[in-house]
């Protein structure tokens, strides 16, 4: 009889256990049966992550970001030498050019020059061949008066001195009647060479003199067609490097404004939503986090931006690795972060 | 922790080829190969009196066909009687038994019914005094014994060691459903197979209820711990089987199983009834390993320490598994690797259960194909397996903490 007392407690100290222990196994498998059907229906969970910088991916953002911006002043460097290398090439076509023209309009006034010269030369050589016309006249007179001279020479009427000296004056006439012929022709020559000296300033090719010119102008078109192949080719690079830095700023851009970059300095809150779920995640939309992960929910913060990126993370419950995409949150309760779920838009149950 | 977890995973898949091993691996090959573990016993002298003992609950007519197979035994009809008493049925079971009684005489069938619905064991207590035998057989109402049950129990006794014998029990409504098939396969693999390694030992842990034979003095000397039995005060009544059993062997003497000795029983077509009896025979065998260790060393004195281990490794084995399964299921973080630890139970449990079928049906082919599991079913049966799931984590745990519940479940007066 003494011991009912302790048989009663033992007894009731084993049913408050078994009801206790009991209940708890039961409420864990219907929980745990009602949740697994839940997050098989339900389409606006998400997963909270912490983003921090000491977290392997985050760590790894920031050389690729870097990387990213060195190549961007690379190529920044790489466009202010392709300016100027392009202004370069333009301002020696522009000099070529000039020079071009300026070569140009000499040899146009060497042809006319060389043209009126000539004509000039031609006009002296038509006197000149009047000349000698009738030089050759007085020279047939001349050849009379030879045998004269001889003829009075013989006859003792002049000294043989003036018969010499008459032969002097004789072959003085006709020593200048040829230097006259002689100058004629250098000057038909001259006015020849100028004549050809045009023509082959005028494109014809007879006068290697005038051909210089004529091969330097060439030379100079040469160097024009090389520096306008250059230019094309600085203005390549140039619209090349302009897209690749237009390229790599965009992604810069992006990568500066992702919640890794940011983690960089400091813990960033971030929400993995799955593709199944995205169609709720929203700029603006409120997020909620709830007790025991679905009942008695309240709002903890609203989506600022969604990525495009694709992320992996695990399911809440099944564990299994999803896809899907990121978004940064504004939360009014830190704490949830925390959690292991949250919904986008409204309440699980509306409790 | 995860490292732990890991282990406790690892642990949980092996232990289950570890019980199944224990349990019937090499049990098998012990019934096969090892000749004394079935013990010679014909009858020699002369044919001592037989008291069948049988308490009716529920059972309609079918306690008429049950006093009929008993009356077809090969044993002298001088030497025999039935002692059936109706514990207060919902029922016409005490109507049949009146029948049965005027059908073979009062000498032989003697049918009483109790004031007030008492249990089992008071109902045998009740019989054993009104019975005369020197050899006791306590069955179920709803048993239907084979023509040499009674001779094959009885020739053991000639082993004078022997307190108690019990019999193979097999299932009668073997393709009424896939619940019946799963147990007609345990049935066969706990009673042909599973008991031949304590058969070598002597030891016994459990003769059923639905088959018990028992020296009538040893019987006498028991019933009053029987009756008497509670649990901090609280009155148990179911588990006696069990309970009887233990008590014999603790007295210094030896229980053996006869494969030979078979009766057939209708086991529960439903997931209720299935699951209740299971949580009786879970309390109780729970019950049991308590009492055990709790008395560990007289019991290794009496046992001795193999067949001590023999009788309680493999029962603390699946005790301790369904802790572990639960431990695993509950508290592993990953829910596709918990599905994927009771999938791979699943699948070797199920596999199992195939090539039970094969052996079950080979050896039932002398009782004929209404015996047998049908070959259509087959591949059905590894579904069974998904009891054993919720029997290790439910049917343990409420057992565990339910020790206060001595009742049947299944016995009590059920008002019309």
């Amino acid at each position: 009889m003494k011991y009912l007392p302790v048989q009663k407690l033992i007894i009731s100290a084993y049913r408050l256990t078994s009801f206790i222990v009991l209940s708890t196994v039961l409420t864990l498998v219907i929980g745990y049966l009602l949740l697994l059907i839940f997050y098989t229906v339900n389409t606006s969970w998400a997963a909270p992550l912490v983003l921090s910088p000491s977290q392997t991916r985050v760590m790894s953002f920031q050389p690729q970001v870097a990387a990213l911006a060195l190549n961007l002043n690379k190529q920044k460097g790489e466009l202010k030498t392709a300016i100027l290398v392009k202004k370069n090439i333009l301002e020696q076509l522009i000099n070529l050019d000039t020079v071009a023209i300026k070569m140009e309009e000499a040899m146009l006034a060497e042809k006319h020059k060389a043209l009126s010269t000539s004509s000039t030369l031609d006009s002296l050589v038509a006197s000149k061949n009047e000349n000698i016309r009738q030089s050759d006249q007085a020279l047939a007179e001349l050849n009379g008066l030879g045998r004269q001279i001889d003829d009075e020479l013989a006859a003792k009427l002049i000294t043989s001195d003036q018969a010499a000296q008459r032969r002097i004056s004789i072959q003085s006439s006709r020593n200048a009647f040829t230097e006259l012929k002689t100058s004629t022709a250098q000057l038909n020559v001259q006015s020849g060479q100028l004549k050809d000296f045009a023509s082959t300033l005028g494109g014809k090719n007879k006068s290697l003199l005038a051909l210089a010119p004529t091969k330097q102008l060439m030379e100079l078109d040469v160097l024009k067609s090389q520096l306008r192949l250059q230019l094309i080719t600085s203005e390549q690079n140039e619209e090349i490097v302009r897209k690749a830095m237009a390229s790599d700023n965009r992604i810069l851009q992006i990568a500066m404004s992702s919640p890794y970059y940011a983690a960089l300095w400091a813990a960033t809150p971030v929400l993995f939503i799955p593709y199944d779920n995205l169609d709720r995640a929203k700029k603006g939309q409120a997020i909620y986090n709830c007790w025991l992960q679905i009942i008695f929910c309240s709002q903890v913060g609203t989506i600022d931006e969604v990525f495009e990126a694709e992320e992996y993370a695990k399911h809440p419950l099944f564990k299994t690795e999803l896809k899907g995409r990121m978004a940064t949150v504004t939360f009014t309760d830190k704490t949830a972060t925390n959690s292991a779920v949250l919904f986008i838009g409204s309440k699980p149950l509306f409790i | 922790m995860q490292q732990l977890l890991d282990g406790l995973v690892v642990i949980t898949y092996t232990m289950p080829i570890f019980i199944i091993t224990m349990t019937f691996g090499l049990p098998l090959w012990i019934r096969l190969f090892v000749k004394s573990v079935v013990k010679e016993n014909s009858i020699q002298g002369a044919h001592p009196f037989v008291s069948v003992l049988l308490p009716t609950y529920n059972e309609g007519e079918h306690v008429l066909h049950t006093v009929k197979s008993i009356m077809a035994c090969d044993w002298p009809l001088d030497k025999i009687e039935v002692i059936a008493i109706d514990d207060c049925s919902a029922d016409d079971s005490y109507e049949w038994l009146k029948k049965a009684e005027l059908i073979f005489g009062n000498n032989l069938v003697k049918a009483f019914k109790n004031e007030t619905n008492s249990g089992k064991h008071a109902t045998l207590s009740k019989a054993l005094k009104i019975s005369r035998g020197e050899i006791l057989i306590c069955i179920d109402s709803d048993c239907i014994f084979e023509p040499s049950v009674i001779k094959e129990l009885v020739g053991c006794f000639k082993h004078k060691k022997i307190g108690a014998v019990g019999g193979s029990i097999g299932i009668h409504n073997v393709n009424e459903n896939l619940i019946t098939q799963g147990q007609a396969l345990i049935y066969w693999a706990s009673f042909q197979v599973g008991k031949m390694v304590q058969n070598l030992t002597g030891k016994v842990g459990c003769i059923s209820g639905c088959l018990f034979a028992i020296r009538r003095p040893l019987f006498e000397s028991i019933e009053k711990e029987i009756s008497e039995r509670s649990w901090f005060g609280i009155g148990i009544r179911d588990g006696e089987d069990r309970y009887m059993t233990h008590e014999i062997l603790m007295r210094g003497w030896e229980t053996y199983i006869n494969p030979n000795a078979q009766c057939w029983t209708a086991a529960p077509n439903s997931l209720k009834d299935l699951f209740l009896q299971q949580l009786r025979w879970r309390r109780s065998g729970l019950r049991d390993i308590f009492w055990t260790i709790r008395r560990l060393s007289p019991h290794i004195r009496i046992y001795g320490t193999v067949a001590l281990l023999i009788t309680l490794v493999p029962e603390t084995f699946t005790t301790i598994w369904s802790f572990l399964l639960i431990i695993a299921i509950f508290f592993i973080s990953d829910t596709t690797q918990a599905l994927a630890l009771i999938s791979k139970s699943m699948i070797l449990y199920g596999t199992a259960y195939i090539f039970l079928a094969i052996f079950f049906n080979s050896a039932m082919t002398k009782y004929g194909p209404s015996k047998q599991i049908n070959a259509s079913s087959l591949i059905k049966l590894p579904a069974v397996a998904v009891w054993h799931l919720t029997d290790a984590v439910f049917g343990t745990m409420l057992a565990l903490f339910t020790f206060d519940n001595g009742t049947w479940g299944t016995r009590e007066t059920v008002k019309k």
